[in-house]
Parts: C-alpha cells; structure tokens; sequence
C-alpha cells in the first residue's frame, strides 16, 4: 500500500524556525543568520559592529568546538555573546537555537546576530527563524565562492564582501561576483566591507536600520 | 536531541525525514517496504549520502530491509520575461529572452513523496459497519 505524504525533508526543522521566528518577532528583535566560510570575517565584523552601530544587539555563535568567538565578542565590549558547540555538526538547527533562547537572557536587543558554523553548505539550507540569510565573502577566498556554492546565494538577502581593503593586493574580479550574486537572486543587496578599516560599514548599518524599522517598528 | 543531529548535513536531514515519517505512521517503521523521496537539483544534498543515513536510521528502526528510492529533480527557474524553464547549469540563460535575471521556483527543496507499507503485516479491519463500503487508501 502506498501512503503519499509530500512533506518537505526540512518540515520539522522548518516548525520550530517558525515558532522562534515569532518568539523573536513578538520580542520585538529582527534576526540575522550569518552564513561564510571560516575566516572570512563573520566574528571580526561582529566586533567592528560592538564599537560602532547605535542599537543594542546579541549574538549567538556556532562552532564545531570552543567559544572562542563569543569570547571574542564579549572582549570587544558586548556581554550579550553567547556560543554553541556542535560537537561536530556542520551547521546550526532550528531546534539548537530554541534550546539555547530558552536558557540565556538576550537582554532585550534589537538584533540577534546568529553567526552559524563556517561553511558554506550545510547552513544555507536550515532555516533557524531568521528574517534574513546574510552570506559572507572574502576577497582571499577568491571570487569563485557564489559559483560553486549555490544554494546559500539563492537564499541570502544580503552579500557582504569582506576584506575589501585587500581588493588591489588580490587578483579577485568583483564585478563577476556582484554578478553571479545577482543571478542568483536579482534582488540581492550587496556590501563591501573592511572590518580592518571599517570601510563600507555605514552603508551596512544603515541597511540593518531600514529591515528594523520595515519588518519590527 | 539524537545524537545523530550534529554529525552531517545529510545524517540531521536523514534524522528529520524518518522522524516526519514516523508523525504520519504512528512509528510502525518494521512495516514500512521503500521510501520515496526528490531532491531538488540545487538543493546541495549529496544522495549517496542521504541514502546511507537513512539506511542506517532505518537500521536502529529495525527495516535494515527498506529500499530507499532517492529521485532528482531538476531546478526550474522564471525569467523575468515570465517564461519558465529548466535550469541544467546555474547559468542557463532564458531560452526566451537570453536573460540571466529570474528566479529559482523549485529544485532546491528535499520532498518525502511517498511510503510503502507491506500490506500483509497489517491486521485485517472489517470497517463495512458504517455505511458498508470499506475505506480504501489510494495505491
């Protein structure tokens, strides 16, 4: 007997996304998911971030082992760092975030920053109750990263090209990038960023005020 | 949390595609004979790799029997011209209009289409009482 059920693989994960989507929504905090390989810069923009953006955020970091980057966050001046440890997984789930939400206190931020496990696979297609999907590049990775890797560029609302003080001292065609980035997806809102100079980091923040004031205010 | 969740993409996809199953079964897995499922051309799961994870989830489920039948589908995108079309690379172009502006509408997404259940494990149900016509699910 066949029982027909088309139900997406990613159902489950995909219910408890959407019951901390309106945990977050309901306390008023718009949630990014930072998605990028490691090194590309996620927690060096996070602490950039800590000294120069006028709202209160959290972070949560998730990384195969140690909490090292949260450390890194509450070093530069934010107390509200807080970490997962996979313990080996390669991304961060829905049902990690829930857990951990129900045992720390955010401290009723504007932003909650989730900086997933570097990798550029496995994350994009877990939703964890965000409002957007940031993915994050760096100019020595090369400018190949949104070709090979499509699933994330699919999905992100934003691209941030980190490292971009770098651009002259690399051979990497960021024309062909910000063009493969629209292919993916045309609406695509793409920033440069030096979290080293803090270059192209206005444009940034100004861009987090308007998705608070859109989707929270 | 299972312990298998954290270890691979494919394995927490494997996990959550038994555990949706098992919602819709009651958790009788012994009984179930194939598992039907699509992934999405785009969708980055490597099907060797979820087809092990399941055979293995299936395994402790105590179905080391149950024939896994993994489809791809191919991604269909829509131009920004309107037409749809199949997407071989991520750079097909419209065949319409040679645009690369569209959108992906399908093909990045994992979709569990259908279970098998051996029928003759299941007790026989006289259900003529009511109305004497016999519920019969759809093969």
């Amino acid at each position: 007997m066949k029982k027909n059920l088309n139900i997406s693989a990613h159902d489950r994960n995909r219910q408890i996304a959407n019951e901390n989507r309106l945990h977050f929504n309901a306390n008023k905090i718009l949630t990014l998911n930072l998605i990028g390989s490691p090194g590309c810069g996620k927690t060096s923009i996070l602490e950039y971030t800590v000294n120069h953006f006028d709202q209160p955020f959290a972070v949560i970091v998730g990384d195969v082992k140690t909490a090292l980057d949260s450390d890194r966050i509450i070093h530069s001046g934010n107390q509200n760092a807080f970490a997962i440890e996979t313990g080996g997984g390669c991304h961060l789930s829905a049902q990690m975030i829930q857990d951990k939400v129900k045992n720390i206190n955010l401290n009723d931020p504007d932003f909650l920053f989730i900086e997933n496990v570097g990798n550029l696979v496995c994350p994009s297609s877990f939703d964890l109750g965000e409002n957007l999907k940031v993915a994050i590049l760096s100019i020595p990775e090369g400018d190949e990263k949104v070709r090979k890797y499509p699933a994330l560029f699919i999905r992100a609302a934003a691209v941030i090209i980190n490292k971009i003080d770098l651009l002259d001292l690399m051979d990497y065609d960021i024309q062909r990038v910000r063009e493969d980035c629209r292919i993916h997806n045309p609406e695509v809102q793409i920033f440069e960023t030096s979290a080293k100079t803090g270059q192209g980091f206005d444009k940034w923040f100004d861009y987090l005020r308007i998705q608070y004031q859109n989707t929270i205010s | 949390m299972n312990e298998h969740e954290t270890i691979i993409h494919e394995f927490a996809l494997a996990e959550d595609i038994v555990r949706t199953i098992g919602t819709r079964i009651n958790h009788d897995f012994e009984n179930i004979s194939q598992i039907n499922i699509s992934v999405g051309s785009l969708s980055g799961v490597v099907i060797d790799s979820l087809e092990f994870g399941l055979q293995i989830i299936m395994k402790e489920k105590k179905n080391p029997s149950v024939r896994i039948n993994i489809i791809q589908v191919q991604a269909r995108a829509q131009c920004q011209c309107g037409k749809k079309y199949t997407l071989r690379s991520m750079f097909d172009e419209c065949p319409a209009c040679k645009s690369l502006q569209r959108k992906i509408i399908s093909g990045i997404d994992i979709v569990i289409n259908s279970i098998e259940i051996r029928e003759n494990q299941k007790p026989v149900k006289n259900q003529g009482d009511r109305g004497g016509i016999a519920h019969e699910e759809k093969s």
